[in-house]
């Protein structure tokens, strides 16, 4: 029996991220700040051990390191639901353009072949992806109307083309992969082929989808809540933080730099996580092909 | 390529169709009206009623859509909730996002190339490089665009911290929208130097006795510049898009601001102008962007089927 050495340099992104989250969710279990009017702009200051503020008092007088964790939080699972969204979506899209019989409508001929699905789903997400998501997502935010859904509706229909061109694409190469061309030809049919053999590659492929596009994403929530869409009604996310107290920069930067630099190093962390998912994968592809 | 480019447009008037159409039933859905913005708290229910119809309100979601599909037949889109043709504002504010791209864009390419040239030049600074771009990667549009009004314009009053009066004015907001971007680019160029410095030719060179800076410029850089052009190119769609914050930051009146106004106006036909001519721009750049990825699959032997 052997044992792998653990090494603990390569694990710190991990640690961070698993433990970064989990001290802001410590300070959300204090519940949400309050507004003291008595306490609006208060510095950050250490009196003794029971008394101190780490992070100063908002222009309402709520506690900055609960109003950041609570905002972290908000921003987050937007991001977070609003990706899933879009890979839900993606993988619907993903098994339409398998299994549909479309006609491939061209205005030089008329074609009647069995990839019709993937032609139009190809051909409708790359005219998608000529939409800037970013104005997409804040049009439909302000039509459909703010809130915690809203955002997660809009970000998953905004992000959805790109993860739809990149599926698409991985399918196309697995569709010449020997064994599909075996199991077609010993009959097997299209819901076989993708329930027995793509489902298994397509799942690695969102998990690491997920990854590729949440520094994205997490930028995306952040300029939609700076830009006045709101996530929520009671918590205001870290763009809204941001937003609301601009221009106070110079008498209270307590109020705003600690909520962009919250926001630099949450996307930072998702970067990085990206890359490490990113050689991952490319190893898993190597083997596969 | 015509049938190629004539099945993409194809589906881009598609899609378009359906977001129009998706766009109006979300807008009669919507709480509020253009008419109400327009008439406010002044304006009696008579008064509101005439507004209602001459907004196009009182319209139904297919006759509305069939108002602006000959309005886009006509390339006009309508007129604007004051009254004013939707082409006329929209290409006004167009220019000015244009010129802010544009800064921006020149301002990316010129950052990231150097810098990812610099970097393999001068291997010492390289991985303080790579840090503050991907520092840079990580911050927000708006905490850039921010930071850098606080610092210049605010603090050094180096720059006028907002409005559009002479192209100098574009400098600050360009490099705000251009950062990022040339984070980017960075990324892009030394990737690519890395790949091509390991390369038979490059040794060859070295060989030859040719100089450092000369194996950059007269050999990696020159391969490098159609797939540098072509990423960049796949980036100038960004600056549209981030062109919404940075606008907002620096008071400018481009199609960013111009989007935001019509939201909060509920004015559909500047909306639905703002969207059709901002993704026709991206869909000309992605055909030439495929175009350019065709002369470098030439350049490589690599013809593939459009």
């Amino acid at each position: 029996m052997s044992f792998k050495a653990v090494k603990l340099k390569d694990n710190i992104p991990i640690i961070f991220v698993i433990a970064f989250p989990a001290v802001l969710g410590i300070f959300m279990l204090f519940g949400r700040p309050q507004i003291h009017p008595q306490l609006a702009y208060q510095k950050p200051y250490i009196h003794g051990i029971t008394d101190f503020s780490l992070f100063g008092y908002s222009p309402l007088g709520e506690d900055m390191l609960g109003l950041m964790a609570w905002g972290y939080w908000q921003t987050v699972l937007v991001a977070v639901f609003g990706r899933g969204l879009a890979l839900l979506l993606s993988f619907l899209g993903l098994f339409i353009a398998w299994t549909f019989v479309l006609p491939r409508l061209s205005i030089f001929k008329f074609q009647f072949k069995s990839h019709f699905g993937f032609f139009w789903m190809s051909r409708f997400s790359e005219a998608f992806m000529t939409i800037p998501s970013l104005l997409l997502a804040l049009s439909l935010g302000y039509l459909i109307g703010e809130g915690f859904y809203t955002m997660i509706i809009v970000i998953g229909v905004s992000e959805w083309a790109f993860n739809q061109k990149w599926l698409l694409g991985r399918l196309n190469e697995y569709k010449r992969f020997p064994f599909i061309e075996a199991s077609k030809a010993m009959g097997g049919g299209k819901l076989h082929i993708y329930g027995r053999h793509f489902l298994s590659f397509i799942l690695s492929d969102l998990f690491f989808l997920f990854f590729l596009y949440l520094p994205g994403s997490l930028l995306t929530v952040t300029a939609l809540e700076f830009l006045g869409l709101s996530s929520g009604s009671e918590i205001a996310g870290l763009g809204s933080i941001i937003a609301l107290n601009k221009d106070l920069i110079f008498f209270y930067p307590h109020v705003i730099l600690p909520p962009s630099a919250l926001i630099i190093i949450t996307v930072f962390i998702s970067l990085v996580l990206k890359n490490k998912f990113m050689t991952k994968f490319t190893d898993l592809n190597k083997v596969r092909a | 390529m015509f049938p190629y480019i004539a099945r993409k447009l194809l589906s881009f008037v598609i899609l378009l169709t359906f977001l129009i159409f998706f766009i109006l039933i979300l807008q009669k859905s919507r709480e509020g009206s253009a008419a109400l913005i327009l008439g406010g708290q002044r304006a009696d229910a008579k008064e509101l009623q005439l507004l209602e119809e001459l907004t196009g309100n009182k319209l139904s979601i297919t006759g509305h859509f069939v108002i602006v599909a000959k309005h886009l037949v006509q390339f006009d889109f309508g007129n604007t909730i004051s009254g004013q043709p939707v082409i006329f504002v929209v290409l006004n504010a167009f220019l000015k996002t244009i010129v802010l791209a544009g800064f921006a864009g020149a301002f990316a390419l010129i950052y990231g190339v150097s810098l990812g040239i610099y970097g393999h030049y001068n291997t010492s600074v390289q991985k303080y490089f790579e840090k503050i771009n991907y520092a840079m990667m990580s911050a927000p549009i708006f905490i850039i665009a921010l930071v850098l009004l606080w610092v210049f314009s605010l603090w050094l009053n180096w720059f006028m911290p907002g409005g559009v009066d002479s192209v100098f004015w574009f400098i600050l907001p360009g490099i705000a929208l251009g950062l990022k971007s040339g984070a980017h680019v960075y990324i892009f160029t030394d990737e690519y130097m890395r790949r091509e410095l390991s390369k038979k030719y490059v040794l060859t060179a070295k060989a030859y006795g040719y100089k450092k800076h000369r194996v950059f410029s007269k050999f990696i850089f020159k391969n490098m510049s159609l797939p540098l052009f072509s990423f960049w190119l796949l980036e100038l769609g960004s600056y549209l898009a981030g062109a919404a914050i940075v606008e907002m930051i620096y008071s400018i009146s481009g199609v960013g601001n111009l989007l935001l106004r019509a939201l909060l106006r509920y004015d559909v036909n500047l909306l639905i102008g703002i969207l059709v001519l901002v993704s026709a721009m991206i869909f000309i750049i992605t055909i030439v962007q495929e175009l350019v990825d065709r002369v470098y699959a030439g350049f490589l032997g690599n013809h593939d089927e459009f």
